[in-house]
């Protein structure tokens, strides 16, 4: 028995620093704040989580028109990322050219091009998407280029000494070997798509969880806030999930995962 | 000039004047699209008048508060954590949620707390930039190359020696890879709070400027925090790059 | 007298150098090639052996001269599959596993896939690696991994097969198991063999003729017949033959060696 727990003490700890966190917590709320427009005990989220999926079921529309958005903008970028970041690799002067508006577009906080956006898109599905989209793509572009420009001189040579095609030579040994970047570049688009969608649910939007959340807050209602920020953090948790299974089928010959 | 250089002028050059020349052939008004030299007016007006200054000076100081707080604590609690095993398994459960919840979602919950001032967007800088140090520095402590802890040991240094000499220059590189990723994702986030609810700073002028359908100062506004945010990245790399030119910085 | 089925004229190769002038890597490279010979190339560090090989495979193209393969000059890497490369890295690729590696050089060739699998057991068998067709490279270790990097150049069928300094990175021990298998692999198939070495006693234990290149620009210094018969193995090391043509071969080479400098400029 002591044994056991040896061997998980790494378990237990963390099911303990769990515990003790969710039980601080609750005695915060009820005993030391006791303001329920302020702070809300675990136990009345899970209570409140509860009663908008299985009594009213009000969390699913928002939950829906959260992940339609999210599925759009997460699709389209890989469409557009994956050939563009290829292209880029492939011609020096697609690269030059491209490079100055990437870092612009990739290192302004992104929230800033929401209300641009939304002034050229109008407040209905379009301009959500595109700020999901605006936030995934470069993670996946770059992960895309830069897969293809690492790919190990002697497998290009291989190809040329076997005398493969080019499109075997892309088909047989490029790609494949640029798999693992471009499934990172995803992983890394995975937040901040979610981050996309909640900023774009924020303006003009009447459903999502995005809308959930502030909406909450504006009306301060602690309990449906909390409900919405673990709806995103679960949705975050599962699509990394979904993502790391696809990397191990995708990719058996990996022992361990890029970072 | 280098060639890529050359081209990525050429390439913004190209643009700019496309836009010029589109927007005042097509466009009726500016509301869709200023001009470049509309923006640029804008620009100067919002200088003069002294609003861009108050604006820019707020953010930048809910920033540094923000940041600074965030450097104090999370690197030496993640020093900590990357040098006892316990406190890494009993902060990690909270350290990943804190991770994996879109910070965005938070920030209505920390206005909540903190009221609409400046606190509530220094918590929320805080909030984001202590959780990538804590995850860098512990990473930087933790995959440390027990060779250097062996010669450490072979040449007897002491406890205080091996972390001032070995343990510590070991992690900073991962230290500078934590501020990076933390200036870019609380530059978004303390814009976010202050569009959310607040009476100064960019992220008001974003929410001012477009809820009064003023489109030169909307452009104005994201011209500058694209600014910053090429700035800060740029700075921040060469810091990387200084202190540890062996590794592998992002290329953006 | 065999013929000859690999003709190098003439062959040059230079590159621009950093001040604009014309930098020769190797010049004046004229070397014929029996059927079913085996020969090394040995000679000091950046003398320009491997970059040779990659030219006579069209990785690179030649400066001046002609390599003739069979009758016919080649060019680029068009035309027929004639050459198999050993890579000195084993470059196999880590998403295929060992039989699918040796497969890469035959897919798309008209071949029926079952033959091609044939095909390609038959080389990871004749290289010692029956059973470890569904293994994936990091799943073997180096020496496992030269094999198959030897199998897939051998599967393709070719006439000549060149060989990059392929045991370099290998220890000791598991390289002179393997210098010994490319002896029995090499009387199996009796392919022509151009094998690029640093490793004087490696060239001598394997070779029917060992070619010494200069130092940079690489030329061919000198061309020797290793006078000792076949089935070699290890013993041939201490045989009185052996040993003088070891060393005649370092001194020549230690020449070479001070012509450029010294030991240190290497």
């Amino acid at each position: 028995m002591v044994k056991f727990y040896c061997g998980n003490s790494r378990a237990i700890n963390k099911v303990l620093s769990i515990l003790c966190g969710l039980v601080l917590w609750h005695y915060l709320a009820t005993v030391i704040v006791a303001d329920t427009a302020f702070l809300v005990s675990p136990l009345a989220v899970v209570s409140k989580a509860y009663e908008m999926l299985f009594l009213t079921g009000e969390l699913y529309p928002h939950l829906f028109a959260s992940s339609w958005v999210f599925l759009y903008g997460y699709l389209l970028s890989i469409v557009v990322g994956v050939p563009l970041g290829f292209l880029m690799a492939f011609s020096p002067a697609v690269r030059d050219y491209v490079h100055p508006w990437m870092t612009t577009l990739y290192t302004t906080p992104r929230i800033a091009f929401a209300p641009v956006l939304l002034l050229w898109l109008g407040i209905g599905a379009g301009s959500k998407v595109a700020i999901v989209f605006l936030g995934c793509v470069f993670p996946i572009l770059i992960n895309s280029y830069y897969g293809m420009r690492v790919v190990d001189r002697e497998f290009v040579e291989l190809a040329r000494s076997l005398r493969l095609t080019r499109l075997a030579l892309f088909r047989k040994i490029l790609l494949p070997a640029s798999l693992p970047f471009i499934l990172s570049g995803l992983r890394l688009a995975l937040g901040r798509g979610l981050t996309g969608v909640a900023i774009a649910e924020w303006f003009g939007a009447t459903a999502g969880l995005g809308y959930l959340v502030y909406f909450a807050g504006q009306t301060l209602n602690v309990p449906v806030l909390f409900v919405g920020v673990t709806a995103f953090g679960l949705m975050g948790i599962i699509g990394f999930e979904i993502l790391r299974k696809i990397e191990d089928l995708a990719t058996p010959w990996k022992t361990s995962h890029p970072r | 000039m280098r060639k890529d250089v050359a081209r990525g002028i050429v390439s913004i050059l190209v643009v700019l004047a496309a836009w010029e020349i589109l927007a005042r052939l097509f466009l009726e008004n500016d509301l869709l699209m200023p001009a470049p030299s509309g923006v640029a007016r804008s620009f100067w007006k919002l200088v003069a008048s002294g609003e861009l200054g108050r604006h820019f000076a707020a953010t930048l100081q809910e920033f540094a508060y923000g940041f600074s707080a965030a450097c104090l604590i999370g690197i030496p609690l993640g020093y900590l954590m990357g040098m006892h095993k316990w406190l890494d398994e009993w902060m990690e459960p909270w350290i990943a949620t804190l991770y994996s919840i879109p910070i965005i979602t938070v920030v209505p919950l920390i206005i909540i707390w903190f009221g609409i001032g400046t606190l509530s967007k220094v918590v929320v800088v805080f909030k984001i930039t202590i959780v990538e140090l804590i995850l860098n520095t512990a990473a930087g402590v933790k995959t440390i190359d027990p060779l250097w802890l062996e010669i450490s040991k072979s040449f007897r240094l002491s406890r205080w020696q091996t972390t001032y000499k070995v343990r510590l220059p070991a992690a900073l590189p991962f230290i500078v890879t934590g501020m990076r990723l933390g200036v870019g994702r609380a530059l978004l986030g303390v814009i976010a709070a202050e569009l959310l609810a607040s009476n100064a700073g960019l992220g008001y002028m974003l929410r001012d400027a477009s809820e009064t359908w003023d489109s030169p100062k909307l452009f104005v506004t994201v011209v500058l925090l694209a600014a910053m945010g090429i700035v800060s990245f740029t700075l921040i790399k060469k810091g990387e790059q200084k202190m540890a030119p062996w590794r592998q910085t992002a290329e953006w | 007298m065999a013929p000859s089925i690999l003709e190098l004229k003439n062959l040059s190769r230079e590159v621009k150098g950093r001040n604009g002038e014309p930098f020769v890597i190797f010049r004046d490279i004229n070397l014929s090639v029996r059927d079913g010979e085996f020969v090394s190339i040995v000679g000091p560090s950046g003398c320009g052996k491997t970059t040779m090989l990659r030219v006579i495979n069209g990785l690179i193209p030649p400066s001046t001269g002609q390599i003739v393969v069979d009758g016919r000059e080649q060019s680029g890497t068009g035309g027929d599959l004639l050459m198999g490369f050993v890579f000195q890295g084993a470059a196999l690729l880590p998403w295929r596993t060992s039989l699918n590696n040796v497969l890469l050089g035959l897919e798309g060739r008209g071949k029926n896939p079952s033959e091609a699998r044939d095909l390609a057991r038959k080389y990871l068998d004749l290289v010692g690696l029956a059973g470890f067709e569904q293994h994936y490279p990091h799943e073997l270790s180096g020496g496992m991994q030269q094999r198959v990097n030897l199998a897939r150049a051998l599967a393709i069928e070719p006439k000549i097969l060149l060989m990059d300094e392929p045991f370099a990175a290998l220890d000791a021990q598991t390289r002179s198991f393997m210098q010994l298998e490319l002896l029995r692999i090499w009387s199996q198939t009796k392919k022509t063999v151009i094998f690029v070495t640093h490793m004087i006693a490696e060239a001598i234990l394997l070779s029917d003729r060992v070619v010494v290149f200069s130092h940079r620009p690489g030329t061919i210094r000198e061309e020797f017949r290793v006078p000792l018969p076949r089935p070699r193995d290890m013993e041939v090391k201490s045989d009185r033959r052996f040993v003088d043509l070891e060393n005649t071969l370092w001194k020549l080479i230690e020449e070479e060696v001070k012509a450029a400098g010294g030991f240190a400029r290497l």
